[in-house]
């Protein structure tokens, strides 16, 4: 035992929903049992972002990287590795293309292919320990700014080219400025932390293992506009980010870079967190404002901007918190270096929440403008069990499906636009071939069509109307002249509605169209599902030669619908079958006696 | 085009005639942006702007109409339509239908234009129509909602409800009362009371403002609403307290069928439970006084007016003046309150009392006053009689002979007992005489605001039954004591006007400064006085009586 | 009809059985009144008082359950008793309710039948309809709505009827228009009809007989939208028929459709209509009248 180490125990959601505090506990227990307190010091991090394969243990400064750690495997790692300088080979993360081992950190395929800019911290700092946080450069970012002009810093983000991460994209440094010259005080700044889409995490994570480096951001830009109130608006299913945002907050009014005269410039500020109720909508700007003043979260018609009339009617900026928490080192590093990642057109890097059918699910950042293949792959590790990948959807439930034949489409703003999805605030879906796209393009819809404020009446009852089209379509009733219709709609809803959510929310249905306009016609003309996934057009058959009569398949049947004496065969009753799948799922590998078939639908005479 | 400071699009359109369809906008109440049928295209922005919410700069240049702009429109229509009943839009027997079915068929829950109260004046339909929709593509929707009827005065059908949000807004934003919000999300938005209670739960005031702006039949005014097409309208000012709000009185089949605010009115556009829904019921009232009436053996007697002024002249010369006593009520207008104290001056009286003397702020005269408060009371220090001498209603029941206007407990004993009234009541069944008057929708008149301005009363329909406007009634007794003066409504206010003309109230008009002194006037200080002429109208009304109990 | 051929039923209590909104503003009663039940034949029709302070309205009775000892009406709520009777619960009691009234439709074996319902005429026509089968005709059903979501009554019309024809105004069914139209449409299609019966609003009925009336088919419509009495007493229900006046409650309220002078119909129609449109402003939100005292 030679130099000091530190073991890093991920204390994000993830990890610690699969127990991760009981491991630092026991780890503390065990270092200090051993007499070794002096020497290994035990620390939480927040999230790594794989929390796939959490809960995560790092040991520093070797940068070993175990996980699926358990309580159990606590002592071991202690014996072997702290005592005995030998790693936990079983514990390691194992490369599922070459089965191999792979020990550190850096080496892992799912890192190695990674940029961290936004992400920097995330999983080396103590959340809740500010020392932490400054040892790793933070408030320098800060420091710097403060010696600049407010027009200075504006300035630096503007030569940084930082684009809005929370959808639309939109120059901070110009928002900045807008809200900087409008008329009227106070003025105010808003962190939207709300984190609406389904699977993303990405915000969460962030607030969970670095929150000063939010708080660093926000500072930086009260000061360039001007604002001495500040919101965080966090949704309160976040109670842990919300709680390590509170920390965070005292632990920087204690250092006295929140409240009045932030170190000694005369600069006053201070922030709120208000936790939102949790509606998709609420994350659009607009609705954010009119729920923090209390109001129901609807939005409204822009102009005016936030920036000229926000809360309370005073100009406001509203800032997503990956592009607050970039500031810091655009300040710290320079906007030269910022804008030297990524894209002419997008600088810097971008965030994803990669989930679906994926090897490696998780929160990734790469520099803008980096191949979608190449996320999805090379970070990613593929489409598992040798399935091949059939399309990605960017930007959430409002974004688009692309098509695998253009996984060399560059992800940035533009080249997503043009390919007609959207960035979004980065959630990445990955769909394998068994992935039906009329099904995918009804799910996002339905989750858009829920979440609609009920305000206009293009979002309101238009996506309704599109909804009932693609139910008919996936039971097997669409007709010709259905897809116009469709198209029809998603035009009107598209240009129609007041805000963002109604304006992207045709999007999955868009690109599935334009893209796999086949699969519909399929399901139309043939009432045949290729992807065999709607349920309208399936049914389930035990096939008489394969079924092994274990019955496993008749036990696991939510209705029953399945009967066969033991070791005889099986047989599914239609007519009470409710197409769950459970027992083409169950059906024993070695027997895969339960098949899907296509029905043939009898359609009413016209 | 000339722009005004804080015009939008749509402001400046309409200035120039341009029509621009929409259905969330209303003059009154902030922009919303739901609709979403004025949208237009501005060079320079993306997409489609909304009209009703974008700011007009003079370098814009909007296009409000081409084919795709109608399109949108058209989609957007379509989908209202598509859950909004519709099938009366598109039948091919309309022309015939409407011709058979003159009148809207009083249904309970709408599933057509022909059963729908609101067919005469849908701004939905007129949108239809502009954008020449004649079929529905989609299958149609019908939310099957309950109906919302378990409330006084008004029906509320959510099926019908486009989410406009006009009667949110209205109630919030101008009413500031907040009963009416948007409930749940998605598709299954809905307008409904906080926790679906009934309006009456939630300290609903029953205004009516919601049902005035609803541009659909959602909501729509139970008594009134199944009059069809108006015969006529006629704008004049509500009686039932000094504020006087403008009230554009709907006539039908010679009857009143429905009051509704004023836009142009002073107290802009607004009124309260009162003005809005009780007029027509009390107005038609069954318990009205229709004949003069004498007492003949005990009995009360049908007779022709000659005789039963007679009767009253008569009557009064019995009495030494010290003896008789003159109720006015503070309903009166000031015609016929004039011609009040002149009969009493003849008579060489000073018993006099007000009906219900205004007491307290200028603004709880005003409301809890009668009609016309402070008419009467300057009238009355017009005149030679001084303040102090102004009788309470017991010193008047005292007195041996009484002339009252209006119905007043205690005084039934009186030896001759004159009551020129508009309802039956105690004081009438104990007269000696019953001269029937025309109330305020039926009489000219004036009337002198709480704010000091003098207003003039229509007549909205022609008298009821037998019944006289109040002042030609004291000028015929009058004429029996031979004075003959006067013989027009000129003649009276001649007397008068410039006098009440001369009325200025200073301390009132910081009060008009912006839009909202009314709403907030009923706001806080409840609603005016329910009652009228000495009649307490929760007892002609039975929903008014309903709320009343609803609010103790 | 006499007098005395109409049941009071004295001393009954006349108890809603059930009561269920089967669309949208048509609601569907049954009604305890076993005498009736007994007497009551396809086409007649019932006067039921909701309450105390309620007006007399006819009702078509569109089926009966002589063992349960009950009749099922069908009601569009459409005035102040409508209203009151469509606010009432299961297990209320009626005022009262006489009947049966007037005289039963004309069934006999004519060959084809064409039967023609709208509003409650949907469900009057179905005992009419159920009698034509009996009497061996050959029944064509056709009933219309302002859209599919306002039909009801179809499972027991299509058990009686050999076609059954759903027409909607919103073309939401397989014809789109209205009955006549539908008239029109099987006759363009060479139907042969002996005979028609139609039952529904005064338009409807008047509209489908000009369509039967070229083709010389024998039209019978029932006219049941105006009446008070019930008994011929007070002359509401007075119609001229063949240039001759009839009085709907007694003479029929089954009538020739082609003798039947609408435009008269149509103008006493708007009679009574003021008294109640105005009668809604004294009508309490309870549907009560209100008490008058002064
Ligand atoms: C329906 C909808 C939901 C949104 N949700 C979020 C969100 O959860 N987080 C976020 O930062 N921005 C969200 N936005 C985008 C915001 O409106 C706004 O553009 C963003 O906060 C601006 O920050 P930025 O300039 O830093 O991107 C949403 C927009 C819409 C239309
Ligand atoms: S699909 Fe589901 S319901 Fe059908 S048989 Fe299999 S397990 Fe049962
Ligand atoms: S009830 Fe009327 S005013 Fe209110 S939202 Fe619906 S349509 Fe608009
Ligand atoms: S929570 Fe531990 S890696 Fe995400
Ligand atoms: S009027 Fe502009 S959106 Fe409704």
């Amino acid at each position: 035992m030679t130099e000091h180490r530190n073991i890093l125990v991920c204390r994000g959601t993830g990890c610690v929903s699969s127990k991760s505090p009981l491991i630092m506990e026991e780890l503390e227990r065990q270092i200090k049992a051993a007499g070794l307190s002096n020497e290994v010091g035990v620390k939480q991090t927040g999230c790594h972002g794989f929390c796939q394969r959490g809960p995560i243990v790092v040991v520093e400064p070797e940068g070993i990287f175990y996980c699926e750690v358990k309580v159990e495997d606590v002592a071991e790692i202690v014996e072997s590795h702290i005592k005995n300088g030998k790693v936990v080979e079983r514990l390691l993360y194992t490369d599922p293309k070459s089965n191999e081992h792979i020990p550190h950190y850096r080496d892992i395929p799912f890192y190695k292919n990674q940029q961290r800019v936004i992400l920097r911290n995330c999983g080396h700092i103590d959340p809740e320990n500010i020392d932490d946080y400054i040892s790793a450069g933070g408030y320098s970012g800060l420091k710097k700014a403060l010696d600049k002009t407010q027009e200075g810093v504006i300035d630096e983000v503007m030569k940084s080219s930082l684009r809005g991460r929370g959808g639309a994209g939109f120059p901070a440094g110009k928002k900045w400025k807008l809200c900087r010259d409008a008329k009227g005080e106070p003025k105010y700044l808003i962190c939207n932390a709300d984190e609406g889409d389904p699977g993303a995490f990405m915000d969460r994570s962030i607030l969970e293992a670095d929150p000063h480096a939010v708080l660093e951001g926000m500072i930086i830009a009260a000061y360039a506009i001007g604002a001495s109130k500040g919101y965080v608006y966090v949704r309160a299913e976040y109670p842990l980010a919300i709680q390590r945002l509170e920390c965070a907050l005292q632990q920087a009014e204690e250092h006295g870079f929140i409240g009045q005269n932030i170190l000694e410039t005369g600069l006053s500020f201070e922030i709120e967190i208000k936790r939102g109720a949790g509606a998709f909508v609420c994350g659009e700007e607009t609705a954010l404002m009119a729920s923090i003043m209390g109001e129901r979260g609807m939005p409204r018609p822009r102009p005016p901007f936030p920036a000229i009339s926000g809360v309370w009617g005073k100009p406001t900026n509203i800032n997503n918190v990956k592009t607050l928490a970039s500031i810091p080192v655009i300040m710290s590093k320079g906007a030269e270096w910022f804008a030297s990642i990524g894209t002419e057109g997008s600088t810097g890097t971008a965030v994803f929440a990669l989930t679906g059918n994926i090897a490696n699910s998780g929160l990734v950042e790469v520099p803008m403008g980096t191949e979608l293949g190449k996320i999805i792959f090379d970070i990613g590790g593929g489409v598992p069990d040798g399935k091949a990948l059939k399309a990605a959807q960017t930007g959430g439930p409002s974004g688009g499906c692309i098509p695998a034949e253009k996984k060399n489409i560059p992800v940035d703003y533009e080249s997503l636009t043009s390919a007609g999805s959207i960035m979004g605030s980065g959630g990445l879906i990955v769909m394998d071939e068994e992935t039906c796209m009329v099904d995918i393009a009804h799910y996002f819809l339905s989750f858009t069509q829920q979440e609609s404020c009920g305000k206009c009446t293009p979002c309101r009852v238009g996506t309704k109307r599109m909804l009932e089209i693609l139910e008919k379509i996936k039971g097997g009733e669409g007709k010709p002249g259905d897809l116009e219709k469709l198209e029809q709609l998603a035009w009107t809803v598209k240009n129609g509605s007041l805000c963002a959510l109604g304006g992207t929310a045709p999007n999955p249905v868009l690109t599935t169209l334009r893209y796999f306009r086949d699969e519909y016609l399929q399901h139309i003309d043939n009432t045949r599902c290729p992807a065999q996934v709607c349920k309208g057009l399936i049914r389930y058959h035990i096939n008489e030669e394969k079924c092994i009569g274990c019955g496993i398949c008749a036990s696991k049947c939510p209705v029953e619908a399945i009967s066969g004496e033991k070791k005889q065969l099986h047989v599914i009753d239609e007519a009470t079958c409710i197409k769950c799948g459970i027992c083409f799922q169950s059906c024993p590998p070695k027997a895969k006696a339960v098949e899907k078939i296509d029905i043939e639908v009898i359609r009413a005479e016209d | 085009m000339e722009i005004k400071e804080g015009q939008t699009v749509l402001d400046v359109a309409r200035d120039a005639g341009i029509y621009i369809p929409t259905l969330c906008t209303l003059d009154q109440l902030p922009n919303f942006g739901a609709c979403r049928l004025c949208l237009v295209k501005i060079e320079g922005m993306r997409g489609f702007p909304p009209a009703c919410s974008t700011p007009a700069t003079d370098d814009m240049d909007v296009i409000t109409d081409d084919e795709e702009l109608n399109n949108l429109r058209r989609n957007v229509v379509l989908l209202l339509l598509s859950e909004h009943p519709n099938s009366c839009i598109v039948c091919d027997d309309k022309e015939l239908c409407e011709k058979y079915r003159t009148c809207p068929m009083k249904a309970g829950q709408i599933t057509g234009c022909q059963l729908c109260p609101n067919k005469e004046d849908c701004d939905l339909r007129e949108i239809v129509e502009h954008l020449g929709i004649e079929k529905v593509d989609y299958e149609f929707n019908y939310k099957n909602l309950n109906l919302e009827r378990e409330d006084p005065f008004f029906d509320r059908d959510y099926n019908l409800c486009i989410l406009c949000g006009r009667c949110v807004r209205v109630c919030e934003e101008i009413r500031e009362m907040s009963v009416l919000a948007f409930t749940k999300r998605g598709h299954e938005t809905r307008i409904d009371t906080a926790f679906g209670k009934s309006h009456l739960e939630t300290g609903c005031r029953f205004c009516g403002a919601c049902v005035d702006v609803c541009p659909t039949g959602a909501l729509s005014a139970r008594g009134t609403k199944w009059h069809g097409k108006l015969d006529s309208e006629v704008k004049t000012v509500c009686g039932l307290c000094n504020i006087n709000c403008g009230i554009v009185v709907g006539v039908k089949w010679g009857k009143v069928v429905s009051t509704v605010p004023d836009p142009t009115s002073y107290t802009n556009g607004q009124l309260c439970v009162l003005g809005r829904f009780c007029i027509a019921p009390i107005i038609n009232h069954f318990d009205r006084l229709k004949y003069p009436l004498v007492r003949k053996d005990d009995w009360l007697i049908p007779v022709e007016w000659e005789e039963a002024i007679d009767y009253a002249v008569e009557g009064l010369k019995k009495y030494s003046p010290n003896d008789i006593g003159f109720v006015i009520s503070s309903d009166l207008n000031n015609e016929a309150a004039f011609m009040m104290l002149e009969l009493a001056r003849v008579l060489g009286t000073t018993n006099i009392a007000v009906g219900t003397p205004a007491e307290g702020s200028v603004v709880q005269e005003a409301l809890q006053g009668g009609g016309n408060a402070l008419g009467v009371t300057h009238l009355y220090r017009m005149s030679d009689f001084t303040e102090e001498k102004l009788m309470k209603p017991d010193e008047i029941s005292k007195l041996k002979a009484i002339y009252t206007t209006q119905h007043l407990a205690g005084i039934e004993e009186a030896e001759f007992l004159i009551i020129q009234d508009v309802f039956a009541s105690k004081t009438s069944e104990c007269a000696s005489v019953v001269l029937p008057a025309l109330s305020f929708i039926e009489t000219e008149g004036s009337v002198l605001s709480f704010d000091g301005t003098l207003r003039s009363l229509n007549a909205a329909v022609e008298p009821y039954a037998k019944a006289r406007p109040d002042w030609v009634i004291t000028n015929d007794v009058l004429k029996g004591f031979g004075n003959e003066n006067i013989s027009t409504l000129e003649d009276v206010r001649s007397a008068f006007k410039d006098e009440l003309k001369k009325v200025t109230l200073p301390e009132m008009q910081e009060l008009f400064l912006d839009g909202k002194w009314l709403p907030r006037i009923l706001k806080e200080n409840k609603d005016p006085q329910y009652s009228y002429r000495g009649t307490d109208l929760t007892k002609k009304v039975g929903d008014l009586r309903i709320l009343k109990e609803a609010n103790q | 009809m006499n007098e005395k051929d109409v049941c009071k039923e004295v001393g009954q209590s006349f108890k809603i059985v059930s009561k269920e909104a089967v669309v949208p503003n048509i609601y569907e009663m049954v009604i305890e009144a076993p005498i009736i039940a007994e007497k009551v034949k396809p086409g007649q029709f019932v006067i039921l008082i909701p309450d105390e302070m309620g007006e007399r309205v006819p009702f078509t009775v569109s089926d009966w359950d002589v063992e349960k000892g009950t009749v099922t009406i069908f009601f569009q709520e459409l005035g102040v008793s409508t209203m009151k009777l469509a606010k009432m619960e299961v297990g209320n009691t009626l005022e009262s309710l006489v009947g049966p009234l007037g005289k039963p439709a004309e069934i006999a074996n004519f060959g084809t039948v064409l039967l023609g319902g709208g509003c409650y005429g949907i469900g009057g026509i179905y005992p009419i309809a159920r009698a034509m089968k009996e009497a061996g005709n050959r029944v064509i059903t056709v009933v219309e709505a302002r859209g599919q979501y306002l039909l009801y009554n179809l499972d027991k019309l299509k058990a009686v009827s050999d076609q059954l024809f759903l027409t909607t105004s919103d073309g939401s069914t397989e014809i789109s228009g209205k009955v006549h139209d539908a008239v029109q449409h099987l006759l363009d299609k060479g139907e042969k009809i002996d005979r028609a019966v139609f039952m529904g609003c005064n338009f409807m009925l008047m509209m489908s007989s000009e369509a039967t009336k070229s083709h010389g088919i024998k039209t019978k419509v029932f006219l049941n939208a105006l009446m008070v009495d019930g008994t011929g007493m007070c002359g509401c229900c007075r119609c001229s028929v063949g240039g001759e006046t009839k009085y709907a409650c007694v003479d029929g309220p089954e009538f020739d459709g082609h003798e039947v002078d609408w435009e008269e119909l149509f103008k006493r129609s708007g009679h009574y209509l003021n008294d109640e449109v105005l009668a809604y402003q004294f009508f309490n939100y309870k549907g009560c009248k209100q008490d008058m005292d002064g």
